[in-house]
This record gives structure tokens, C-alpha cells and sequence, in this order.
């Protein structure tokens, strides 16, 4: 029932934020309507570093208390962060081809967002090869305390080294955007972070149902021996 | 459901580009194409994921009751 609220209420936050994204909001005067992909596409980067996070987080509560929950919330926090790194990179994709006028720029910030892709996938690989399950859980939430390094290098990019991306915060710490566009984003940030706890509260389901099923398997074949 | 809702949503890339290319006058269609396909891609993936995550949920509550059936027949 909550998950159910949670999920109408993302939807329609997120309904509202495309109207502010696509209507309220004018034109960028230099980038012109091109400029409407960057309120999505920082919502989704903005989830991405929140669900690896969560998984960060989780890692460390289930290496130390082993308790199956945090493992479960760890794996589905961290498909969710895949699945809006993946929105963060196509949407940026798109931008940069209007803007740069190439698909790929191999520049620090999409250089450090790929390869933040790469290591959640190889996180979920990993939980996939290793057979044993506790073995599996442990080894991938290793991996995924080591694999969050890669998250402040992303996001200190921009400053750390010569890039072109564009920022929303400026050297000074001043907002690099008009009061409008701000209000735009930020209502799309909410509703993709209401779309990811909808999205996590529904993979963990998936994922306790998985783990019950293979308990029960387990118990049927030994009292069948 | 989800497979209908994927194929109106691609219905809608596809005519909505060349909408967009239309509503620019030629002047600004690229620009325009190219927005509304990083949010129809955007929009696609969300969609196929909830899909496959509903119809996994919905494979392993299956899988689990007829399981349970099945211990309690035996």
C-alpha cells in the first residue's frame, strides 16, 4: 500500500517536473531548448550517487552485523544506481552531441561517470558468478565499500582537472542558473528520488522473495532426503 | 501491459521526432530531436525496468506457491 502511494506520488511529482522542465522553464539563452536535458540528467546523477550511497551504507552495516537485510538492500539500491547512471549517461550523451557536437567526450567527468558505471556492474556480475550466497554477499560488499571511492572523484572532476562539463554550483558558490531553472530542477530531483525509493522498496521485495525461495528449496530437498 | 506501454512509448519517439522537426520550421530540429530522445531513452529505460523487475516479482510469487503446494502435498 505505501509502496504503492510512493509510486502515484513519484509519478506525479515527476509528471509536474517534466511540465516545469518543458513549459514553465524558458529557452537557455545560449544553449537554447537543448538546455531542458540537464534538469533530468542531474536528477539522475544526483540518484545515482545517493543509491551507491545507500550501498556504501549497507555494505558496512552487513560486514559488520551480517545480517541479510542490509546485503538485500545493498544489491537493490545498487541496480537502481545502474539503472540512473545509465539515464545520466544517455541524457548527457544527447546534450554533448547538440552542444560538443560528438556522442562521447572523453573528458575527466563522463571519463569518471563511466567508469562509476562499470564498477556497479562488475558489483552486480560479481554477486551473480560466486555460487554461495553468503560467500558472494561478502566479496561484493567489499567491492562496492572500495567501488564508492570512485563517486567524490566524479563529482570533484570538474575541479580536480581541465574539464568542460558544465556545473551547477560555480568556483565562487554561487548557483551557475537563474532562480527558475533552480526550481525546475530541484522539483525534478524530488521526483526521482521519490521514483528511487519506490524503485528500491520495490527490487528489495524482489530480493527477499528470491532469497526465501532459494531457503525453501533448500529445506524441501533435505527433508525429501 | 508493460510491452504495450513500451510500444506506444517508442510510437511516440518516433512520430515525436519528426514532430519536432515540423514544430522547429527546420530552423532548430536537431536540437529538438535530440531532446526528446534523451528523454524518450530515458523514459524507455525506466519502463523496461519496472517491467522486467514486475514480471520477475511476479515468477518467483508463482515459483513460491506452487512450491509451498507441493510441501504441504507431500
Amino acid at each position: 500500500m505505501i509502496q504503492r502511494g510512493l509510486g502515484f506520488l513519484s509519478l506525479v511529482v515527476v509528471l509536474v517536473a517534466l511540465y516545469m522542465a518543458f513549459v514553465y522553464t524558458p529557452p537557455d539563452s545560449f544553449q537554447g531548448d537543448v538546455m531542458r536535458v540537464f534538469y533530468f540528467h542531474v536528477a539522475a546523477a544526483w540518484n545515482a550517487y545517493l543509491a551507491f550511497f545507500v550501498v556504501f551504507l549497507s555494505s558496512i552495516a552487513f560486514l559488520v552485523s551480517k545480517k541479510e537485510l542490509y546485503d538485500q538492500l545493498a544489491v537493490s539500491s545498487a541496480e537502481i544506481g545502474v539503472l540512473f547512471t545509465s539515464i545520466t549517461l544517455v541524457m548527457g550523451s544527447t546534450w554533448s552531441r547538440a552542444i560538443w557536437g560528438a556522442w562521447w567526450v572523453w573528458e575527466p567527468r563522463l571519463t569518471t561517470t563511466l567508469i562509476l558505471w562499470f564498477i556497479y556492474v562488475a558489483y552486480l556480475l560479481i554477486r551473480a558468478s560466486i555460487e554461495t550466497r553468503e560467500k558472494g554477499a561478502r566479496f561484493a560488499a567489499m567491492f562496492a565499500i572500495v567501488g564508492f571511492v570512485d563517486v567524490p572523484i566524479v563529482h570533484l572532476s570538474v575541479s580536480w582537472w581541465r574539464s568542460v562539463h558544465p556545473t551547477v554550483i560555480n568556483t565562487g558558490g554561487t548557483m551557475a542558473m537563474a532562480d527558475v531553472m533552480l526550481r525546475t530542477m530541484l522539483i525534478a530531483v524530488v521526483g526521482f528520488s521519490l521514483l528511487y525509493v519506490y524503485l528500491v522498496l520495490f527490487r528489495y521485495r524482489t530480493q527477499v522473495l528470491t532469497d526465501t525461495l532459494i531457503k525453501f528449496k533448500n529445506v524441501m530437498r533435505e527433508v525429501r532426503l | 501491459m508493460i510491452k504495450g506501454i513500451l510500444v506506444v512509448l517508442m510510437v511516440l519517439v518516433i512520430s515525436g521526432i519528426g514532430y519536432a522537426e515540423d514544430f522547429s520550421g527546420g530552423g532548430n530540429s536537431f536540437f529538438l530531436q535530440l531532446l526528446f530522445l534523451a528523454y524518450s531513452l530515458a523514459w524507455v529505460l525506466i519502463i523496461f525496468y519496472v517491467g522486467t523487475l514486475y514480471n520477475r516479482q511476479k515468477r518467483l510469487e508463482d515459483e513460491l506457491r506452487f512450491l509451498m503446494k507441493q510441501y504441504q502435498e507431500d
